[in-house]
């Protein structure tokens, strides 16, 4: 019993043993060859190739379906050896076009990627690169030995290739895989083939188009399929490296979040947050897992099909495509489940109610935040200092809002709080401060609320309040807050201080001063709100807005200017002049007039 | 004689080029049947041979050809001469008459010595 595969020859199915499709095959490679740099050499090919059906078509009947050894060995004999008839096409050729076909002899078959299963140290990956490159295995098999140690990565490189590259396995395979090395020459070459065998199926086209009538249309629609063929397989290659190259970021970028996850204690705010986050450690385990199934697998099968475009690989592995979309989806559930489970730990909320009585305090009170520096040295964490640069990059705007703090195994989350003022129901000044958390059940938010440490005190006429809150060590982490709301009775004034610049939280006020710019400034309970007493040369009137709303302004004025008549760019400034409305920016500021009446917009700092 | 062969195989080759051209002015023919006329001269040594003079004399614009749907296989390419092919076809007998002579001369009068 032998085995047969089916082949399609100029459009005709035939089946075939398999050592005469070997041999077959391999006849054609090698004319293919010879042709390969002759004019019309694809051309050439598909006559014989038509030919080739033909004779075999009269070799099968309904008896024998099957194209024997014999039987291609006729048609080999009929149409003669490469050699025999490769210069005739060039009878009349000049010796320089001889020479061509001198140097197509050194080319009978095109190189293609293989793992060699004769020199194999564990699956003929680096073999077959070294003979695709034409290099001594040992330096692939060095450098792939050092890239293990960039996080493992030709690892994971080479079992995607170990799965991409089919195994030189038959004859035909190995002398494909040994062919021509691969150099710069060659890739010029190829390119050229193929740009020929465009051109020609582009004149093929063009002459089918000449020559059809209604009964060659579906030759010719064979003709349009395989010149975009053509087409799809150069852009295929491109797109191909395009893969490779944007899925070897990603692989980089997918370990080294995994060596985040896995180095215990580093210093990313991140890395130590999942623990904290996660209600339990199997839960924390799971998500790693999912991770690498719901990254990694998108990662690996981006360089999957980009390496397969890359090298032209026609070979596919089912069990391989079913496994990973299975796997994936798998992934998909457990993050689906991961998600609700964390997503659960915050349904709930509760929060502590702490008040404070201010007495004693005299015109103004002053309010500033205690110095960080100082409670992270009360709590004696291992490394205040490290803590001090990111609190300080918080107020910055640059953290999560979060820190962790270490002290021994233990970690303690720490928090920033926000400040608001309020006008008091009565005559004196109360501070309340909520603590809040979040919690599965209310008792467990409670819990947590109760366990956040944060202090405040009044010395004189001066509130200090802390900067960051600090929860229990190893609680967990439930969108912890504190609040503290500063009551302040009609008639008293309040200093607030420069270091309450990011603490502020949308404190109201008469002017919409943005809490950043309230610092450094005494303000004012009055009935309509707090106002800045301090605030020099800026008037209720014309008040000093921001950039912000200038532009809002400006915005506004330029919808309304229907057409423009005159734009003037100077040193002096900007003038647009469009008619009812007219818009001037100087260094005084912006001033526009328009129809609704005139804005003025001072720059307070002159810049 | 070593070389016997060989120049028989570049004398064939030679005229295979009018041969080719005369049967196709006799009808438009495809390799096949052009082979098969062939054979009966006994000219073609391997059917390889015509597939690569046949895009070259298509290419230099003495022949033409259109596809035809066949019953029995892939389409064929029925090769015609043109005007050109045909002008070029009668300069080529000429020559080899005078080829034919001359070497027949040259011959008999070797026979002669």
């Amino acid at each position: 019993m032998n085995k047969t595969v089916t082949i399609n020859i100029s459009g005709i199915i035939f089946h075939i043993e398999e050592d005469a499709y070997e041999k077959l095959s391999k006849y054609l490679s090698t004319i293919k060859g010879y042709f390969s740099t002759t004019d019309g050499g694809n051309e050439i090919m598909s006559d014989i190739e038509a030919r080739i059906a033909e004779m075999l078509q009269s070799k099968v009947n309904a008896t024998k379906q099957v194209v024997l050894m014999q039987d291609v060995d006729t048609v080999i004999e009929a149409m003669g050896k490469p050699e025999e008839f490769a210069g005739e096409g060039n009878s009349s050729a000049s010796a320089q076009e001889e020479q061509t076909y001198e140097n197509t002899y050194q080319e009978p078959i095109r190189k293609r990627l293989f793992r060699n299963p004769d020199e194999k140290a564990l699956g003929g990956v680096c073999s077959g690169i070294a003979e695709y490159f034409n290099v001594d295995v040992v330096w692939v098999r060095i450098i792939t030995f050092l890239l293990i140690f960039f996080g493992g990565m030709s690892i994971l490189v080479y079992i995607i290739l170990w799965i991409v590259i089919p195994e030189a396995r038959t004859t035909a395979d190995k002398l494909a895989m040994r062919g021509e090395p691969v150099n710069i020459n060659n890739i010029k070459r190829t390119i050229q083939d193929e740009a020929e065998d465009l051109k020609n199926r582009m004149g093929k086209y063009g002459n089918d188009l000449r020559n059809s009538s209604a009964s060659y249309g579906s030759r010719v629609n064979d003709n349009i399929a395989s010149f975009f063929n053509g087409i799809f397989r150069i852009l295929g290659r491109l797109f191909g490296l395009f893969m490779v190259f944007v899925g070897t970021m990603l692989l980089i970028g997918f370990l080294s979040t995994l060596l985040g996850f896995s180095l215990v204690g580093s210093n990313h705010t991140v890395t130590q947050f999942t623990d904290l986050i996660f209600a339990n450690s199997w839960i924390y385990g799971l998500s790693f897992f999912t991770f690498i199934l719901v990254a990694g697998i998108p990662v690996f099968f981006l360089l999957y099909v980009g390496i397969k475009l890359l090298f032209n690989i026609h070979y596919s592995n089912r069990w391989l495509n079913l496994s990973l979309g299975g796997l994936w989806t798998i992934g998909i559930i457990l993050s689906f489940f991961i998600f609700s489970k964390t997503a659960s730990q915050f349904t709930e909320s509760s929060k502590v109610k702490e008040t404070f009585n201010l007495s004693n305090v005299g015109d103004t009170l002053n309010v500033r935040l205690t110095n960080t520096k100082s409670v992270l040295q009360m709590y004696s964490f291992d490394d205040v200092l490290d803590l001090e640069t990111k609190s300080e990059d918080h107020r910055d705007g640059k953290g999560f809002g979060f820190l962790i703090a270490e002290k021994g195994n233990a970690k303690s989350l720490i928090g920033f709080s926000d400040v608001k003022i309020i006008p008091a129901p009565t005559d004196s000044i109360e501070v309340v401060v909520y603590k809040k958390a979040k919690g599965e059940d209310k008792r467990t938010a409670m819990d947590l609320a109760r366990n956040i440490q944060y202090s405040y005190t009044q010395t004189g006429n001066t509130l200090l309040i802390d900067e960051i809150f600090v929860a229990k060590p190893n609680d967990k982490f439930r969108d912890q807050e504190v609040e503290v709301i500063i009551k302040l009775p009609k008639g008293k004034v309040i200093y607030l201080d420069r270091s309450l610049k990011h603490a502020l939280d949308d404190v109201d006020n008469v002017t919409n001063t943005w809490d950043g710019d309230m610092v450094g400034r005494r303000w004012k309970m009055t009935d309509s709100g707090l106002a800045c007493i301090d605030c020099k040369g800026i008037e209720e009137d014309d008040e000093d807005k921001d950039e912000k709303e200038i532009k809002e302004e400006l915005k506004e004025a330029l919808k309304e200017m229907k057409d423009v008549k005159n734009i003037n760019i100077d040193e002096k400034g900007i003038k647009i002049d469009g008619g009812d409305t007219k818009i001037q920016i100087n260094e005084k500021g912006v001033n526009i007039q328009s129809p609704k009446g005139n804005v003025e917009l001072k720059d307070k700092d002159n810049k | 004689m070593v070389n016997s062969d060989n120049t028989k195989a570049q004398m064939r080759k030679g005229v295979l080029e009018l041969c080719i051209l005369s049967i196709l002015s006799q009808g438009d023919a495809y390799p096949t049947e052009i082979i098969d006329k062939l054979k009966d001269t006994r000219l073609v040594i391997v059917e390889g041979t015509l597939y690569p003079l046949l895009t070259r004399l298509k290419n230099t614009g003495l022949l033409t050809y259109r596809w035809e749907e066949s019953t029995s296989g892939p389409p064929r390419k029925y090769y015609k001469l043109t005007e050109i092919g045909e002008q070029y076809l009668k300069e080529l007998q000429v020559s080899w008459q005078e080829l034919v002579d001359a070497v027949n001369k040259t011959i008999e009068s070797g026979k002669q010595l």
